[in-house]
């Protein structure tokens, strides 16, 4: 139980880790997008934690790191062309940012600091806790960014007129939110 | 020598895993992404050209491709063109699928892609800046610009515009 709540809160892959930055400020325009982003990686690193977990003794260390990746890639283009398959609108909004999972840091991370050393129940719950802690993160960006810069919440119109402050739609605004989060967070702690 | 050739062994495992997991996903999802692609265009097509019962054919001359639109089933009297309009915004391509009818004149026009600036130069995919089009002649469009994004807003204009006016060349030239 503790390896799927550290994902969560204590280790929170995006707001204590500062894993998988790159998708997290390019995606979070919008709550819709946010959650298919979170989703899709939660996706990806569950399996990716799982096989690597399974195959962990069969991998010479010299290696791991190619084997990682290949695992990694293969799960990324089954999300890109199921998703291409039933919601190709939804792949027209994440665009070049679903294969770019395959670089991300958060997820060949947890394959090496936590899969290849753990089973792989705990590497699933791990995954599982990394996944919904990474969404969750996404989410709160992207409500905080939604709201302030274009008035909506999952496209509906919350505030009536509103003049919406465009930047914190564009990578400016994903700078400053994530910024203020962190700090905020990292005051919170200090206390 | 014999750790090179496991270390190489493991690897051509792994990727062999890899493939075959692809391959199945390619096979099973193949069908569906083609149907859901033409189903989009499709969509499109209507979309630009209401009236048009009779369905749409391709049709390519001159490396230049735009779509005939028939009115009704028996495929005789056309009702328009449809064409793709491609020009170069703020962020990248800007794609525009135009109908025209057959004198030249603007049905519909629908932003297929853009990556313009949300909130200013993504304006043009809002009907207030689409709406202008229609009812206008192709060839000579008068269409006020989105302040503020007057290169997203030309992108447009001047790719519809150049387009058009290629489409009528090349129908000139026809008959």
């Amino acid at each position: 139980m503790k390896e799927f709540t550290k994902g969560i809160f204590k280790e929170n892959p995006l707001l204590r880790l500062a894993l998988g930055l790159c998708p997290a400020l390019a995606i979070s325009t919008s709550l819709p997008n946010a959650i298919a982003m979170g989703l899709a990686a939660t996706f990806v690193l569950v399996f990716s934690n799982t096989i690597v977990s399974l195959i962990r003794n069969f991998i010479p260390s010299r290696i791991r790191i190619p084997c990682y990746i290949v695992i990694i890639a293969t799960f990324v283009v089954m999300v890109e062309r199921f998703i291409k398959a039933f919601s190709p609108a939804l792949e027209k909004q994440l665009g070049i940012y679903i294969p770019l999972i395959v670089v991300n840091c958060m997820i060949l991370g947890r394959a090496e600091a936590f899969a290849s050393k753990n089973s792989p129940v705990h590497s699933i719950l791990d995954g599982l806790g990394m996944g919904l802690g990474f969404t969750l993160a996404l989410c709160l960006i992207a409500f905080i960014r939604e709201l302030v810069g274009a008035g909506t919440l999952w496209g509906i119109n919350i505030i009536p007129g509103y003049d919406p402050a465009a930047i914190f739609i564009l990578p400016a605004g994903a700078l400053l939110t994530m910024g203020l989060l962190l700090g905020a967070l990292k005051l919170k702690k200090k206390r | 020598m014999r750790d090179i050739l496991k270390l190489g062994f493991v690897l051509f495992l792994v990727c062999l895993g890899a493939a075959l997991c692809l391959s199945l996903t390619y096979v099973f999802t193949e069908g569906r992404i083609e149907a859901m692609e033409l189903s989009e265009i499709e969509g499109s097509l209507k979309e630009v050209m209401p009236d048009a019962q009779g369905g749409f054919e391709k049709i390519t001359k001159d490396d230049f491709g735009y779509y005939k639109a028939y009115k009704d089933e028996q495929r005789k009297d056309i009702s328009g063109y449809v064409i793709i309009a491609t020009g170069k915004g703020y962020g990248g391509a800007v794609a525009t699928m135009v109908g025209v009818d057959t004198a030249g004149v603007i049905k519909i026009i629908k932003i297929l892609e853009q990556k313009e600036t949300p909130g200013l130069g993504a304006k043009i995919s809002e009907e207030s800046f689409k709406s202008q089009f229609s009812g206008q002649d192709g060839r000579k469009p008068n269409i006020m610009a989105i302040s503020g994004a007057t290169i997203s807003s030309r992108a447009v204009t001047e790719s519809v515009k150049k387009t058009v006016e290629r489409l009528f060349e090349i129908l000139g030239d026809g008959r």
